[in-house]
């Protein structure tokens, strides 16, 4: 990048003044005082996500790779989109910042769409090694967190008393909530998670210290519905949104008020409880920190509706721009049109519009073709990048280099 | 073929025999004539080239140079006060080494308004760095053309060849017109050492710093100054094929001359009539005709002055505030060598003023007896001024 | 990288001298992404010949003629014709020209070519001023707009010298306004003046933050602004007669593009309405020509 063919001698000058080179070797990013940053930010339909499913992400996924990669990014934050996009009441929805420009983007029927038409190959059988760590009671709770601690290697067994697993769900009117879905649903989840599923088993108090012994943990899922199993004196409950580590090794996670008794729409609510709960015990286990594990884990700022640069997009002509939500399937062109229709908020979805934008040519795509990246040698730090982005992802911010 | 022309239509003729691809034409008398030829001539087909009719010199010039840069052969032709709107852009051409040839009809400059012979137009362009060439006949307006792109393409340079207003540009001479095949032998097809090619881009002509721009330079001025040998070369390998012989410089009973007198275009004819009658009068007079003007071929004069004690320069042009411009050439190159001669400058023919033999007689009589018998202010005696 | 129709060779790339936020680089990068590889281009002095580069470096892989001032038309018409006569007709000669060196300096090369209809393909970056020299006044520069020759105790009176009209009067077969806030309009109409021959006139609104005295992060923006009030309409004009508006602005008022830059810091109120009842009367006239269609 540096160097540069050079006039040495009288004999070096051609005999008309052309030039030999380009000017790469000129370092214009010695100018910079601020430098833009692209990291994506959390959307507000994410935000209001009680599961954290990132939208703009699967919904890009979807439009990009196909369903099969959409899915898989659902199914890294909700084990059941299936369900929750039946029965859950979308705070996404509300929060959608196209609402501010015609109409919300239908993220529910998307992610029904995907959950029943996307393909998904489990892993292949591979023990966990994080642990062992019963749970009791295989309602959406429960089987979430099982879900979540099967993701982080730790081998767990789902024990219930029913012969069918799902716990509250079980309760759910057939015309809400088609048993055959439901079916589909945790059997993905099941094999997602690479778990032991045990139906048909009682698990009286008694037995618990016994299953206590031969497990880490055992956690007792208040969704059960008819398979829960009444927490004994020892069992130690704690509030998985306290951020405290359990203490003990039979637990049972308490739900605040607005999540009891089991209410259907809440579904979202409960997979993330269960996550959380999935996270604080395998923190637990492994003896790291959960703090410094959501640290590492956790994305960025989020960004506000107001930085969403909503005159950069074209609202559309007619109001009826979603097919009737009385319509029970939507087809497949009906689904991708509604996901055109997602401004990708704070989520690079490589539209480029930085690319095009800059009079330096000084941020371009990835080479892995995920997002953009920035030329610091040329870059000026003119900050079109970031004012013509019109979804909030990058950031003029001043770096000591 | 023997032909009879004019001094312009021979430009034109010599143009088409070039085979020039891009002709750029703006009117200007007394050189209309040469832009009006190669309308038709190229209109008739007998030429393949462009032509521009554009709208000012500056833009005749300028529309040279974008086809000589992008390898095409190039010609135009303009006079005085066209020359003068040129000025930027003959920079602009010598500085790229555009080989450009362009025909000059030597006028004077205006107010007030005089379309007659004046040197003064192209000697204060001197500076740009255009090869200048005067020629003393018709013949010499045809042949020099074509000696003249064959210098420009080997050194990269634009040449002026300079015609006199009306006493070439309007007279008619018996001509020997060389055969198309002929000048193809002599001339080959333009081979550029530099055009603008999107299989190999550069930039042309950009921003440059002092350094490397005073090195440029240098090497511009080396090129430059090399030129007259190649004239020269050129010159003799014309001879060889033609027969007639266009050399830098003219010299004309120098061998023995204790006076020389020193002139360029038409009036060198005049000059050497001169020198005959003043060589029966018992004055051993001589001439030098400075056929090229830039670069200076300073060794070529210096070697005719070698013996004389008297050196007269006749200049038909004014450099206000200083004196004749070759009187201020010649004079530089004798002080380079060391000098006793005798120097006379004499202002003569401006502004379309004739200058015939006589009046030559009598010039070089008053520079060997130093009568002032004429006009004097500064360093130069005039002629034809009012008493 | 970017366009569908780059060549293997980057042809505008980093390490140019433009300012931070450069409009007359976006301007550049744009038009040649659409013209490709086979352009030849005419710059005369002015910002691009600066930021081009130093000798013997320059940021552009397309072959580049830097001439003098007055005569990027006329050297565009000699380059053309050089090429024609060597069989070469299909190489674009592209003038690329600021605001002073074709409103002023060199209309009268852009006016003879145009006349003669010579293939040549003229864009002219508007910047509004001589910027290059530190913001002097052209004719371009608008009624009431900063510079340093048109200072607050002297702001410029005249009207910016309307361009287009001069060339529809030329009768040339293509003219088109196009602003660096629509890379994609002005693509188009590159393709459509790439399929005509004669001479084809880009009148091309580049921002400038220097000169203006706007954040260089709006440089686009600022752009976008005069389109959407109606301050630079983008439109086509065929054959000198027939004048094509697209698309069609949304007629923003000018408060918010005022606003945005500092050169228009002395307007007053009385200015500003004259100058929104001048674009408001231009906005007319030229839907006027429009309709006549």
């Amino acid at each position: 990048m540096q160097s540069k063919k050079t006039i040495q001698c009288l004999a070096d000058l051609p005999v008309m003044p052309t030039t030999l080179d380009t000017m790469a070797w000129n370092k214009t990013g010695a100018w910079r005082f601020l430098t833009p940053v692209a990291r994506n930010k959390i959307p507000p339909c994410r935000q209001g996500c009680p599961a954290g499913t990132p939208v703009p992400d699967f919904i890009n996924a979807l439009k990009q790779n196909g369903e099969n990669g959409a899915l898989e990014i659902i199914l890294a934050h909700n084990p059941l989109p299936g369900l929750t996009g039946r029965l859950c009441y979308h705070p996404c929805q509300t929060k959608c910042v196209r609402r501010d420009l015609d109409e919300g983007v239908s993220i529910q029927r998307i992610e029904r769409y995907l959950a029943d038409c996307g393909d998904f190959q489990p892993p292949a059988a591979d023990p966990g090694k994080a642990g062992c760590v019963t749970v009791v009671g295989a309602g959406p709770l429960g089987l979430s967190c099982a879900y979540f601690l099967g993701l982080q290697g730790v081998t767990v067994k789902v024990t219930d008393a029913g012969t069918r697993a799902g716990g509250a769900l079980l309760d759910i009117a057939p015309e809400k909530l088609d048993p055959g879905v439901l079916e589909k649903e945790i059997d993905r989840l099941v094999a997602a998670g690479r778990l032991e599923l045990s139906l048909g088993t009682e698990t009286p108090a008694a037995a618990l210290a016994e299953m206590a012994d031969q497990s880490d943990m055992v956690i007792l899922d208040p969704t059960a519905g008819n398979g829960a199993v009444a927490a004994p004196e020892s069992a130690v409950s704690f509030n998985p949104f306290d951020d405290e580590a359990p203490a003990g090794n039979v637990v049972a996670p308490t739900l605040p008020d607005n999540l009891i008794p089991f209410k259907a729409p809440m579904i979202a609510h409960y997979i993330g409880a269960g996550r959380r709960v999935a996270r604080l015990v395998a923190a637990c286990l492994s003896g790291e920190s959960f703090a410094s594990q959501e640290a590492a884990n956790s994305p960025d700022q989020p960004v506000t509706a107001e930085q969403i640069r909503l005159d950069r997009f074209r609202a559309e002509q007619s109001a009826e721009t979603s097919p009737r939500k009385r319509q029970v399937e939507w087809t497949r062109e009906q689904v991708m049109a509604a996901a055109d229709r997602c401004l990708s908020c704070g989520t690079c979805n490589l539209c480029e519009q930085c690319v095009i934008s800059c009079p330096d040519t000084s941020i371009l795509k990835n080479p892995a073709g995920t997002g953009v990246c920035v030329d610091l040698y040329h870059c000026k730090g003119c900050g079109i990048c970031a004012y013509e982005c019109p979804r909030g992802v990058i950031t003029m911010e001043e770096i000591n280099e | 073929m023997k032909k009879v022309m004019m001094g312009t239509e021979a430009a034109a003729l010599a143009a088409k025999l070039a085979r020039v691809q891009v002709v750029s034409a703006y009117p200007i008398t007394p050189q209309t004539v040469i832009v009006e030829e190669l309308a038709d001539i190229i209109g008739r087909g007998e030429l393949a080239a462009k032509y521009i009719n554009v709208e000012s010199e500056h833009s005749a010039m300028a529309s040279c140079i974008g086809a000589s840069a992008s390898g095409a052969r190039t010609f135009t032709a303009t006079s005085s006060q066209g020359l003068a709107l040129m000025h930027e852009v003959l920079h602009y051409a010598a500085n790229g080494r555009f080989p450009i040839v362009m025909a000059n009809a030597n006028r004077a400059l205006t107010p007030p308004w005089n379309l007659y012979c004046d040197h003064t137009d192209s000697l204060s362009q001197r500076d740009t760095g255009w090869i200048q060439y005067y020629c003393s006949d018709v013949q010499d307006v045809l042949d020099a053309i074509l000696i003249a792109y064959r210098v420009a393409e080997i050194v990269s340079l634009p040449v002026m060849i300079n015609l006199d207003a009306f006493y070439l540009t309007h007279t008619s001479e018996l001509l020997d017109v060389p055969e198309q095949d002929a000048v193809d032998r002599f001339l080959p097809p333009f081979r550029p050492v530099f055009k603008l090619d999107t299989d190999d881009p550069k930039t042309f002509g950009n921003v440059c710093g002092s350094d490397l721009y005073t090195s440029i330079k240098f090497k511009h001025q080396q090129d430059t100054l090399a030129a007259t040998a190649v004239w020269n070369k050129m010159a003799d390998a014309f001879a060889d094929q033609f027969g007639r012989r266009h050399p830098a410089v003219a010299p004309y009973r120098t061998e023995d001359a204790e006076l020389v007198i020193i002139g360029i275009g038409t009036a060198t004819g005049a000059i050497r009539l001169a020198v005959d009658r003043l060589r029966e009068e018992g004055i051993a007079a001589g001439s030098l005709g400075l056929s090229m003007v830039r670069p200076f071929p300073y060794a070529d004069v210096l070697s005719a002055l070698e013996n004389t004690r008297h050196v007269m320069v006749v200049d038909r042009d004014v450099s206000f505030g200083a004196e004749g411009i070759l009187a201020q050439e010649v004079k530089a190159g004798l002080f380079d060598r060391g000098t006793d001669c005798r120097f006379h400058g004499f202002i003569a023919g401006i502004g379309g003023n004739d200058i015939s033999s006589d009046g030559i007689i009598q010039l070089a009589r008053q520079a060997l007896t130093g009568k002032e018998e004429t006009s004097k202010t500064g360093n130069s005696f005039w002629t034809e001024v009012l008493p | 990288m970017m366009a569908e129709n780059m060549t293997n060779r980057a042809l505008f790339t980093p390490g140019h001298f433009g300012c931070p936020g450069c409009g007359a680089a976006l301007a550049m990068k744009y038009a040649l992404e659409t013209l490709g590889s086979d352009t030849i281009v005419v710059m005369p002095a002015g910002c691009w010949s600066t930021l081009i580069g130093i000798y013997p470096y320059s940021c552009l892989t397309v072959p580049v003629i830097s001439v003098a001032f007055e005569t990027t038309a006329a050297t565009a018409a000699g380059i053309k014709a050089g090429l024609e006569i060597q069989g070469n007709d299909h190489t674009t000669v592209l003038a690329w020209a600021g605001d002073g060196g074709t409103f002023d300096i060199g209309f009268q090369a852009l006016s003879g070519a145009a006349e003669r209809n010579d293939d040549i393909l003229y864009i002219c970056y508007d910047n509004e001023a001589y910027m290059n020299t530190g913001i002097q006044r052209s004719s371009a520069t608008p009624a009431g707009g900063w510079t340093t020759t048109t200072p607050a105790s002297a702001l410029k009176p005249q009207k910016k010298k309307n361009i287009m009209n001069i060339m529809a009067a030329h009768g040339v077969p293509y003219a088109a306004t196009a602003s660096i806030s629509d890379p994609q309009d002005l693509a188009a109409k590159l393709q459509k003046a790439m399929t005509i021959k004669g001479t084809r006139f880009i009148h091309l609104y580049a921002s400038c933050p220097t000169g203006w005295r706007h954040a260089p992060e709006l440089s686009i923006d600022v752009a976008r602004m005069a389109v959407q009030s109606r301050v630079f309409p983008l439109y086509e004009i065929i054959d000198g007669e027939t004048w094509h508006i697209s698309p069609m602005p949304e007629k923003t008022p000018i408060a918010a593009y005022l606003k945005a830059q500092g050169r228009f810091k002395a307007l007053n109120p009385e200015r500003t309405a004259a100058f929104q009842c001048s674009v408001d009367n231009e906005w007319e006239n030229l839907l006027k020509k429009s309709q006549a269609a």
